[in-house]
């Protein structure tokens, strides 16, 4: 009895699920006709909650546009899973935040096989082969990532102007923090900054804090400290230790960060944080447009694009209320419709690489703040 | 011979059910998308359904004498280390064989650590998961191992993952049914006592279950280095998966006489065809792991089957 009972239930769902499911493949659209699939590791921090909204608000808006997550692999091999299942969903397109080099490739040699274009969001192929490889492919459209070394090179930027010539430097010598890692160099070569000593941040967040006060005890001249990283626990570390430093000996060291953490506001106001960096989550609607135009037949170029996404530099505590009003509501969008369809020659014939280029580039606090304003 | 109806439906039940939930989740994908049933999408079940079809065949030898096995997932990633990285500039060709004899010696080393040093299975299975992933991790800081795209596009084809799925489904069925590496270790899950007393070297044939779990696992990892490209610093993550097949395609989980390799090809089939479909209805991400519990638990009811034979321990 138990057998049937289950086998009865297992019929409803199906057949309910059937009809919540939409069936999107069951008929085709005249309205629908452009469909991407997006892989992505989670939806459940920030930046995976704000590409999940954007994304969805480019959908709602877009009239032919359907996208379709597949979130939450962590792998190369559940990533191009993830692929396979979107391109027999009907996907025309995929963007993905591919976990490893591995995960391009694969995701690629599926999309390559079947004719489907293929963007890669948030991370650029590092290794040769894989560059190699997918520059090689007709369906390959390129990548996106923010702009790690103008970044770097600017909070340099900032340190200078502050007058802090002494600095001490969090590093990453490694894979996706390499980028940073030459912004900084060049800035503090272009600025004149002497580098008094460079530690490595780890994700052991107690090495992190030893290693930062070695910093303070080593070198009492510094003047402020550079961190590559100030995810999971290291900003609210540094930042404690800086004051307690200055409570003790009465000399301020500011810190500039990429990341953004909690505890930021009292930082600015004890004049200890001088600069924290993120929001670059609209870089997935830039990959959205490139692949929203290429699946349309206007692709903004036959290039094989590298684009770069400016990341949002919170130097005061007027710009930090600015930033969590965007980044603490995933219902705020950052680009409106209007914005949006700007992007897209279906509704904007005239739309170029160089015109979206600078568009995209605008994306500051200062535009921000206009969003805000112009939404209020 | 007069045959009780009951006992007759019973019997019809036992064999046809365990197959009802995979025949009712493709009718009806094939009922409700237009793509279920084309060539692409069969030859992508086909390469997605190999890996755990094999992973989960291999822990059914565990299983069958009353073992939880978490073992196949660190298994594959220490084959894949010892193939990809260990012997880097070993020939493409050895890649196979250095994953079975790789998979081969890490059963053995898990059969010794159960059987002799008696720790249990699922212990084993825990520590190598956080040693392989550990392993992993130091691997690829080390350098990068990635196989030419030559080789995975040689290789990447639903029929090298068809022929691979089929010799050990064969291999598999022949060595539990018919030798007594598979019909003693279910003797052992059904009451060791009993199977110590009549004869059966336990240890010896538990140790073998794992041996042909590492077997197993080892041609797993080989198709995964295919499906990969090569190998990051995660991967072989199938522990689970493998213990939801077996538990879909009705595998008791105590062992025992009614275990068989057909849980594991039926489970591992249910949950490719599962985790595909959910994505061709265009399910919404907050929803799928929810309606992927209703099925999964519904499926289990479907397949579930009263041990026979077995004396409750």
């Amino acid at each position: 009895m138990k057998r049937f009972l289950a086998f009865g239930l297992a019929l409803l769902c199906a057949f309910a699920l059937t009809g919540c499911g939409g069936g999107n493949d069951a008929e085709v659209d005249e309205n629908k006709p452009i469909k991407i699939g997006v892989i992505f590791y989670g939806q459940d921090d920030a930046l995976g909650k704000a590409v999940y909204s954007y994304m969805n608000y480019a959908a709602e808006v877009v009239d032919n546009l359907e996208v379709q997550f597949c979130i939450g692999a962590f792998d190369a091999e559940s990533q191009r899973t993830d692929a396979e299942n979107l391109i027999a969903a009907g996907c025309q397109g995929i963007l993905a935040l591919p976990i490893y080099d591995l995960s391009t490739q694969q995701i690629m040699q599926v999309c390559e096989q079947n004719g489907v274009y293929y963007m890669s969001m948030f991370r650029q192929p590092q290794d040769e082969t894989v560059v190699e490889y997918v520059n090689s492919c007709e369906y390959w459209l390129g990548s996106s990532l923010e702009d790690d070394s103008a970044t770097s090179y600017e909070m340099v930027k900032i340190l200078s102007e502050l007058g802090d010539t002494v600095i001490g430097a969090g590093s990453s010598r490694n894979g996706s923090s390499l980028a940073r890692m030459d912004g900084f160099d060049k800035g503090v070569s272009d600025f004149g900054i002497t580098v008094c000593g460079e530690f490595e941040i780890g994700i052991n967040i107690e090495s992190v804090a030893s290693d930062t006060q070695n910093m303070l005890d080593s070198y009492p001249d510094m003047q402020a400290l550079w961190s590559v990283s100030a995810a999971a626990g290291i900003g609210e570390t540094m930042v404690n230790l800086l004051r307690a430093q200055r409570e003790s000996t009465g000399k301020n060291v500011h810190l500039i960060t990429y990341d953004t953490f909690t505890g930021m506001t009292e930082a600015f106001q004890d004049d200890i944080l001088v600069g924290a960096v993120g929001g670059t989550a609209p870089l997935c609607i830039q990959c959205l447009a490139v692949m929203y135009n290429a699946i349309d037949g206007h692709p903004l170029t036959e290039e094989k694009l590298q684009l770069n996404f400016p990341y949002l530099i919170v130097t005061n505590e007027e710009d930090l209320n600015i930033f969590e009003t965007y980044y603490g509501d995933t219902t705020f969008q950052v680009y409106t419709e209007e914005a949006i369809k700007s992007m897209l020659y279906r509704y904007n014939p005239d739309v170029t690489l160089e015109g979206l280029n600078e568009l995209w580039s605008s994306y500051s606090i200062d535009y921000l703040k206009e969003v805000i304003d112009g939404a209020a | 011979m007069n045959k009780n109806p009951a006992t007759v439906m019973n019997k019809v039940g036992k064999t046809v059910l365990p197959y009802a939930g995979v025949i009712i989740l493709v009718v009806i994908a094939c009922v409700s998308t237009k793509t279920f049933a084309t060539a692409f999408n069969i030859r992508n079940l086909i390469s997605q359904c190999s890996i755990l079809m094999i992973a989960a065949i291999g822990s059914s030898f565990v299983m069958a004498h009353g073992n939880l096995d978490f073992s196949n997932g660190g298994t594959m990633a220490i084959c894949l280390i010892f193939a990809l990285a260990l012997c880097k500039n070993a020939p493409m060709w050895a890649i196979l064989p250095l994953c079975l004899i790789a998979g081969t010696a890490m059963g053995a080393l898990i059969g010794f650590l159960v059987t002799k040093v008696r720790i249990m299975a699922f212990i084993v299975g825990m520590c190598l998961m956080r040693l392989s992933s550990a392993l992993l991790y130091t691997t690829t800081q080390m350098g990068t191992y990635i196989l030419p795209v030559t080789v995975t596009t040689s290789l990447d084809k639903p029929v090298v993952y068809a022929v691979a799925a089929l010799v050990m489904c064969a291999l598999g069925i022949v060595v539990f049914e018919f030798t007594k590496i598979g019909q003693h270790n279910k003797l052992i899950g059904a009451n060791p006592i009993a199977a110590k007393l009549s004869g059966i070297n336990v240890k010896r044939y538990q140790f073998f279950a794992f041996v042909a779990a590492g077997i197993c696992a080892g041609a797993a990892a080989f198709l995964l280095a295919i499906r990969s490209g090569g190998l990051s610093n995660k991967m072989g993550s199938y522990e689970i998966d493998v213990l939801i097949a077996l538990t879909i395609g009705g595998m008791p989980l105590t062992g025992g006489s009614s275990a068989s390799v057909r849980s594991a090809i039926i489970g591992a089939l249910s949950l490719t065809v599962l985790n595909n479909i959910l994505v061709l209805w265009g399910v919404g991400t907050e929803f799928v792991n929810v309606i992927k519990g209703i099925i999964f638990l519904s499926l289990v009811l479907i397949s579930s089957r009263k041990k026979t034979g077995v004396i409750n321990r």
